[in-house]
């Protein structure tokens, strides 16, 4: 795990967890399961629905899922999340254009170029200047953080 | 050619399930409820308590997860999901999830007319396919709901009773007339249900 992500999710007081398969990030996962504050969806329609219902309650949910599934969620996050003004951020492991798999790469290359319309940004979790970007960035309600491996 | 003759054809008329279902639940129980002709309705029933409402206008399937992530995030809020058969095959995932994470706060109503409606009666389901063998299936308690009465005596005595989220399937019918559209815009209903809960959390604090 990058050495600043866990901090840095604590210093935004991230009080959940919301995990669609993802690769890269167990050790995460494990730090909030320890506290059961891990919840392992089936798909990331249904983890942007469960952050939502938990951030109309006052409380800090982090969806987390890979590139991959950056698709599969876009109606849930623009026609509930975006629609009812309901702000969480999402955080995307991007599996990169590098990766051994050939669809992992394609799909790299493919979701960037949404994930750039979207306005995401993209934070290196292995800097010590990275939990006060992720601050920032949630400070200014931008929704899409991408992580690189 | 595929018929399907059973399409619509349970007991219960739509708009009268959904004033039972309003007026047998308490005044901090939240309704949560699905896109379409079922949020049209509810809206037009529920002037009197707004604040208590989150009316979908699209995202189908999301109102189970909806719900899973209110009563998580709220240490004793009551919801009440209401969905459609179409719109839980969406995302039936969401079942697994519930009953591996969901408390018995979580109460699910399926109304089930075997078809897409909203979008003109198309059918959702095979002759002889059975929703609440979904249910079963995923291990909820669940109860099937034939007339007004027995939806009323579910939110009022089974559903209080259970240890873990249930799911209650209403049989319903096809409606030759609908509710008008919801008239106001998502962020107002957003706000309005946020501020609902915020006042929930302060008055238990009291």
């Amino acid at each position: 795990m990058k050495p600043y992500l866990l901090e840095s999710l604590r210093s935004a007081d991230i009080n959940w967890l919301l995990v669609v398969p993802s690769s890269g990030l167990n050790e995460l996962y494990r730090s909030y399961e320890g506290v059961n504050r891990c919840l392992y969806l089936t798909r990331e329609e249904e983890a942007i629905a469960v952050a939502s219902g938990m951030s109309l309650t006052g409380a800090h949910p982090l969806v987390v899922m890979q590139q991959s599934g950056v698709g599969n969620c876009l109606n849930a996050v623009f026609s509930l999340s975006e629609a009812y003004d309901i702000f969480f951020p999402i955080l995307v492991y991007d599996r990169g254009e590098d990766d051994i798999n050939p669809v992992q790469r394609i799909s790299s290359k493919l979701t960037g170029s949404i994930l750039v319309a979207l306005g995401c940004v993209t934070i290196d979790f292995s800097v010590p200047e990275s939990p006060q970007h992720f601050l920032d960035t949630i400070a200014r309600k931008q929704r899409w953080i991408i992580t690189l491996p | 050619m595929d018929h399907h003759p059973s399409i619509g054809s349970g007991a219960v008329e739509r708009l009268a399930a959904v004033r039972a279902i309003v007026e047998t639940t308490s005044a901090n129980t939240a309704l949560v409820c699905q896109l379409g002709l079922v949020a049209r309705d509810l809206y037009s029933v529920t002037a009197h308590c707004r604040q208590r409402c989150l009316y979908c206008m699209g995202s189908m399937g999301s109102v189970i997860p909806l719900a899973l992530g209110l009563t998580s995030g709220h240490r004793s809020l009551r919801v009440l999901a209401l969905e459609g058969d179409g719109s839980l095959l969406m995302n039936l995932g969401t079942l697994v999830s519930v009953r591996r994470y969901g408390s018995s706060r979580i109460g699910m109503i399926i109304f089930d007319n075997r078809c897409y409606e909203s979008t003109g009666i198309q059918s959702s389901q095979p002759e002889g396919f059975s929703i609440e063998h979904l249910c079963v299936g995923a291990g909820i308690r669940t109860e099937v709901a034939k007339n007004q009465e027995e939806i009323r005596d579910w939110i009022k005595v089974c559903w209080p009773k259970q240890a873990s989220p249930a799911v209650l399937v209403i049989r319903s019918r096809i409606n030759t007339s609908s509710s008008p559209r919801i008239g106001e815009l998502p962020e107002v209903l957003g706000e309005r249900f946020r501020a609902w809960l915020s006042s929930l959390e302060k008055t238990e604090e009291q």
